[in-house]
């Protein structure tokens, strides 16, 4: 049994990990629709919602933190209708909105002080999920999406820790985790879709994260946030040096790209603890 | 009229003057200058960190000889709250614990009030702190009425604690680390209006 906070945080995130390692396996050599597979994530991130506040937060939510758990649990209802419907234009429409949306649903309370900045969240928001739903068509695409967005919220963790926000921090690794667990069963010939239910769900609940994290307690440290955001021009990086070097082995090449990811994410998490004001921890 | 109806009605009278004057209750306002609160919390067993509220406000109604008529509403400033280190003042701040962009008030309204003693009473109202209510009891010690020789203003003071769990609250972060249990004590004077 966990005898201190850290190893409870710890103990949860193995946890998870495990039960999704194992279930992305099951997934992986049934003979299941790859769809679930991608609703896999948004589950996740439930999971680790629950681990973390030990509820399932009231109807309708009250604060950004609760809101949080609704905008996954419905983006991961919608993500497997489409999904299931294979409508990638309307997928597309409706990842981008949903990320602009939920900007502004958790930003809704800074809307007199700061309108200008909920914007900016959520243009930000809809640029990142412009990102990621590109280039949908490869399989391997879908690993890439998963390995972006897992590194993207392994980078957010300590930068929401130092936010003064543990719970994101605990949000953000346990998804990461529990992601790159699912992401082992693909590394070679991949069959998952990380299609809407992971767009929607997954990375739309990471950026619900972000988005609480910077416009409701308003601790972010932008400038390691912006380093972070870098991780966007890892695909392209990547695809450039894949050709470069003419890599034809898609582990290597995922190797490559989590390495390109891991740049700005591991940068961003420098930046915040050289930055953080304090000793740490207090 | 006869003497004596004159005498029973004249009675009536100052009984109906005298009745009606001991259950109205007075209307405070809170005197923020001699009104405190604070609250204790445990930091790993070692030791309780110790915040203060510095900013509120709030209106009492209240007469000592029907105490369960009266009535409270106070606002706490959440921004105002102080455990005198800067880093955990502004991380308290944050969505993870009081919320204060969303919320940025906490609120007590009594509802029911009990005399339990000649000094002593206790107050159920709903205390709403990030958006969650939950019902609380504050044990109150009625301190003293009358009034304050330096304005002439009147005055009535009590002291009040009671003891809540912030997981009530939604506020389950480092519960490991720092209790659940949260300790409050008030010192409230209230100035007649």
């Amino acid at each position: 049994m966990a005898t201190s906070m850290q190893e409870a945080v710890v103990t949860n995130v193995i946890i998870l990990a495990s039960a999704l390692f194992l279930a992305a396996g099951i997934l992986r050599f049934s003979r299941v629709n790859p769809v679930w597979t991608g609703l896999l994530l948004p589950l996740a991130f439930l999971g680790a919602y629950w681990q973390v506040y030990s509820k399932i937060p009231p109807f309708s939510p009250v604060g950004a933190v609760n809101k949080v758990f609704y905008i996954v649990l419905v983006g991961a209802i919608i993500g497997l209708v489409l999904d299931l419907t294979r409508k990638p234009r309307l997928t597309r429409a409706v990842v981008l909105l949903h990320a602009g949306g939920s900007a502004l649903y958790i930003g809704a309370p800074r809307f007199q002080d700061a309108p200008f900045a909920v914007l900016l969240a959520a243009l930000c928001g809809i640029l990142v999920q412009l990102v990621l739903s590109r280039g949908a068509g490869a399989p391997y695409s879908h690993v890439d999406r998963g390995l972006i967005v897992a590194i993207g919220a392994l980078g957010f963790a300590p930068i929401a820790l130092l936010g003064a926000s543990s719970s994101s921090f605990q949000l953000c690794a346990a998804f990461a985790v529990a992601t790159l667990g699912c992401l082992v069963w693909h590394l070679r010939n991949p069959k998952l879709l990380f299609d809407a239910a992971f767009l929607i769900g997954g990375s739309g609940g990471v950026l619900a994260v972000i988005y609480t994290v910077t416009l409701i307690t308003k601790k972010t440290d932008l400038l390691a946030l912006a380093v972070l955001g870098m991780i966007l021009l890892a695909p392209a990086m990547c695809k450039h040096v894949v050709r470069r070097f003419a890599i034809t082995n898609e582990i290597a090449r995922h190797g490559i790209l989590a390495a390109l990811c891991l740049v700005p994410a591991g940068a961003g998490a420098v930046i915040v603890f050289l930055r953080y004001p304090s000793s740490f921890p207090s | 009229m006869t003497t004596m109806a004159r005498t029973v009605l004249a009675s009536l009278a100052v009984a109906a003057t005298l009745y009606g004057g001991q259950t109205k209750a007075a209307t405070y306002d809170i005197d923020i200058v001699h009104s405190h609160v604070a609250f204790f919390i445990d930091h790993l067993g070692f030791s309780k960190v110790i915040g203060t509220v510095n900013d509120f406000s709030g209106t009492f109604d209240f007469d000592a000889a029907e105490p369960e008529a009266s009535s409270l509403n106070v606002a706490l400033k959440v921004s105002s709250i102080s455990t005198n280190n800067t880093q955990r003042d502004s991380d308290i701040q944050g969505a993870d614990w009081f919320n204060a962009t969303e919320f940025p008030e906490i609120t007590f309204v009594g509802k029911e009030f009990k005399k339990t003693g000649d000094k002593t009473g206790t107050i159920l109202g709903d205390l709403i702190i990030a958006g969650v209510t939950q019902p609380v009891t504050l044990d109150v010690v009625f301190n003293q009425e009358g009034q304050n020789p330096w304005d002439k203003s009147h005055v009535v003071g009590f002291s009040g604690r009671t003891s809540i769990k912030r997981s009530d609250f939604g506020m389950k972060t480092a519960l490991g680390m720092i209790g659940d249990q949260v300790d409050l004590f008030l010192e409230v004077e209230g100035r007649g209006r």
